[in-house]
């Protein structure tokens, strides 16, 4: 299935390494990382906040989790990249 | 049951008075007309889609209708009254049950009313034809390409992917959630979840024969493109 991340959304591939960079301990859970495969457009009035390639920590409320092992999430809950 | 004055009647901000007709008193198999009874499944069952609101009343007649809309924090979304008395609407089985559990069947000339939420109304129907409101969109379930053989399997349906069938103006949400106005009618849309309201029930149709399901643009998460 091929999908368009609607505006304000992108899709993540899961990151299933430990990360190397130190963070705090919140964030080192594997399943909140994910690696952006594609990317909606960006909301209207704000700038692109990852581009494809990120890896990036995000919050999992109202993520969807794709039958292909995919998960897309709004850009608001992308904590840090 | 209260007796209401009708031609005096004034609704409060974010209030339409509904005429309901008891049309889910019976249900529809063929030829055939079966009794239902419509009011004793309670709760906001038709959210699950497990059917046990499904003999509650699903529309009605727009009797009296508020002004305006205040916001509130009870709805997260902006919305302005867009429909005129007269006006056929459906709306949530629940919202029938929360209506007739908390204030009650109002009564004037043997006719019959129920209060609800302009928030909660999904569509409107009128001789121009019918239109959703407060951004509800109407949508079909699309069906998977299991087989090319003559004796195919079952239907079987995508469980969150749905073609948009109608959908009315855009709305604007009071936090994070957002309306996006470039999705249109024909569009394939992936969804959040699984499960969403039916328009009408099995037995119970008078917009259309087909099953059309209701879904708020917060729901949609992406556009499908190809199912290949």
């Amino acid at each position: 299935m091929e999908i368009i991340p609607k505006t304000g959304k992108v899709m993540l591939k899961p990151v299933h390494k430990e990360t190397k960079i130190e963070m705090p301990k919140q964030y080192r859970k594997k399943d909140r990382w994910g690696e952006v495969v594609l990317c909606g457009h960006p909301l209207p009035e704000e700038e692109s906040v990852v581009s494809v390639g990120d890896v990036v920590c995000f919050n999992t409320a109202g993520a969807k989790y794709t039958d292909d092992d995919f998960i897309i999430i709004d850009t608001k809950n992308i904590m840090l990249r | 049951m209260i007796k209401i004055d009708l031609p005096n009647i004034k609704m409060q901000p974010g209030k339409i008075l509904v005429e309901i007709f008891g049309q889910n008193e019976t249900l529809n198999a063929g030829d055939i007309k079966l009794h239902v009874n419509v009011g004793k499944a309670y709760g906001t069952s038709d959210m699950t889609a497990t059917g046990d609101g499904e003999h509650m009343e699903r529309s009605g007649k727009v009797a009296a209708k508020c002004n305006r809309v205040e916001p509130t924090q009870k709805y997260n979304y902006y919305t302005d009254i867009d429909l005129e008395i007269g006006d056929e609407v459906w709306f949530p089985s629940s919202a029938y049950a929360k209506a007739t559990r908390n204030l009650g069947v109002f009564t004037y000339k043997e006719r019959q009313f129920i209060i609800i939420d302009y928030h909660l109304l999904y569509m409107k129907q009128n001789d121009h034809g019918s239109e959703m409101i407060n951004g509800y969109m109407l949508c079909k379930s699309v069906e998977k390409c299991v087989s090319n053989l003559v004796v195919a399997p079952k239907d079987v349906y995508y469980e969150d992917v749905f073609l948009l069938a109608k959908r009315g103006k855009p709305i604007e949400y009071i936090n994070r959630y957002y309306d996006d106005p470039s999705i249109k009618e024909g569009d394939y849309i992936l969804t959040r979840f699984k499960h969403y309201p039916k328009l009408e029930e099995m037995g119970h149709k008078y917009y259309s024969d087909e099953t059309y399901y209701v879904i708020q643009p917060k729901e949609i998460v992406a556009i499908v493109k190809s199912f290949k």
